[in-house]
């Protein structure tokens, strides 16, 4: 539909106008331009003297990306704080995937009474809860990560940034994952401070490789990472081929 | 916007889009020719700017659109809100003001003289 625009909308994107601002702004001057080569053509010029006359009354893309560009407002939360999405709100998901995993895992426990609230007698951990938890934290690691590192490269693709943003979200997130990984010590409960199960991020010592938790786990992380990388790489690449 | 200081036509195009809708309801491509007929021509816009300036208003709540299907093309019409009628009048004061003030200059007032 918006085929003409293509230069247009590059150059919008690039300027960190929002992309639902830039759908919106070029299906209009789509119809716009209709409208005026119809005029145009009415006026009795055939057809490749309409269309040039009609794009040459709607402006340039030089005007009409100003024009965007020095209205307030429509510049998307990604453009005006890059550092927001990629370099902070990655750990917090990441953080936040965490939490979310631990409490799955106590209201399973409760749900299924392999967690006591009364009595204070450890309890064998049935085979299925520990299934269970081993299922989840398969999700959390080899799933949860993958999807937010293709979360990042989308956001960062739809919006034109520079590859280097994702990439630094990326490289975070292996970080934390190096240093935090999502384990989970099923196999006891713990009664000294009253009834829960024990979970617990394991640690390395900062930038010991010698210390890392699980090998397989963290380069079968950056392995997944690397498809959301190769797919934005990708993506930058053909939109560079078509403009 | 062509044939003029950006800095004197800066708010112009605001202005007689609000003026224009205050009578009735229109898409964008009327607008633009309602001005050019208007003005005979002395405002002359490259057309497509005028959309940011319609959204702009419609973010602040002057006017409010609507997509629908007329003579088999989908066009967006734009309406004025009670907002933008409050816009529309604050506006035209400002700019009632500003050119009595340039005739005032233009016509060698008093005031010039004091300089």
């Amino acid at each position: 539909m918006s085929a003409p625009f293509e230069p247009l909308r590059e150059r919008l994107l690039r300027a960190g106008i929002a992309p639902r601002h830039v759908r919106r702004y070029l299906r209009e001057l789509t119809e716009h331009l209709a409208d005026l080569t119809a005029e145009q053509r009415a006026a009795g010029y055939d057809e490749d003297n309409a269309a040039i006359r009609a794009r040459a009354l709607l402006g340039d893309d030089a005007e009409l990306a100003a024009a965007m560009e020095e209205q307030p407002g429509f510049r998307s939360f990604v453009a005006r704080f890059p550092w927001a999405v990629f370099l902070l709100a990655p750990p917090f998901v990441v953080t936040l995937g965490f939490l979310l995993w631990v409490t799955a895992m106590v209201l399973i426990g409760f749900a299924g009474g392999v967690i006591p609230t009364h009595h204070k007698i450890p309890l064998p951990v049935p085979a299925w809860y520990a299934a269970t938890a081993s299922s989840l934290m398969f999700v959390g690691n080899y799933l949860v990560t993958p999807l937010l590192g293709l979360l990042l490269a989308w956001m960062a693709q739809r919006q034109r940034m520079k590859p280097l943003w994702p990439l630094l979200a990326m490289g975070l997130i292996l970080l934390l994952n190096m240093h935090g990984m999502f384990e989970a010590d099923s196999k006891r409960i713990n009664i000294g401070l009253g009834t829960m199960l024990t979970y617990h991020i394991s640690r390395g010592e900062p930038f010991r490789p010698e210390h890392l938790v699980n090998w397989p786990t963290f380069f079968g992380q950056a392995a997944l990472l690397c498809l959301p990388i190769a797919w934005l790489l990708w993506s930058r690449r053909k939109t560079a081929t078509q403009a | 916007m062509a044939g003029g200081n950006n800095n004197f036509m800066a708010g112009v195009p605001e202005l007689m889009i609000l003026r224009l809708l205050q009578e009735r309801e229109m898409y964008g491509y009327e607008i633009v020719q309602a001005i050019r007929a208007q003005t005979r021509e002395v405002v002359r816009l490259s057309e497509g700017v005028v959309y940011p300036v319609l959204h702009t208003l419609e973010k602040d709540g002057a006017l409010k659109s609507q997509r629908r299907e007329v003579g088999g093309r989908s066009r967006v019409y734009y309406s004025l809100t009670s907002k933008g009628v409050r816009r529309l009048f604050d506006l035209t004061d400002t700019w009632t003001g500003l050119a009595a003030a340039i005739q005032t200059v233009l016509k060698g007032g008093p005031h010039v003289r004091t300089v």
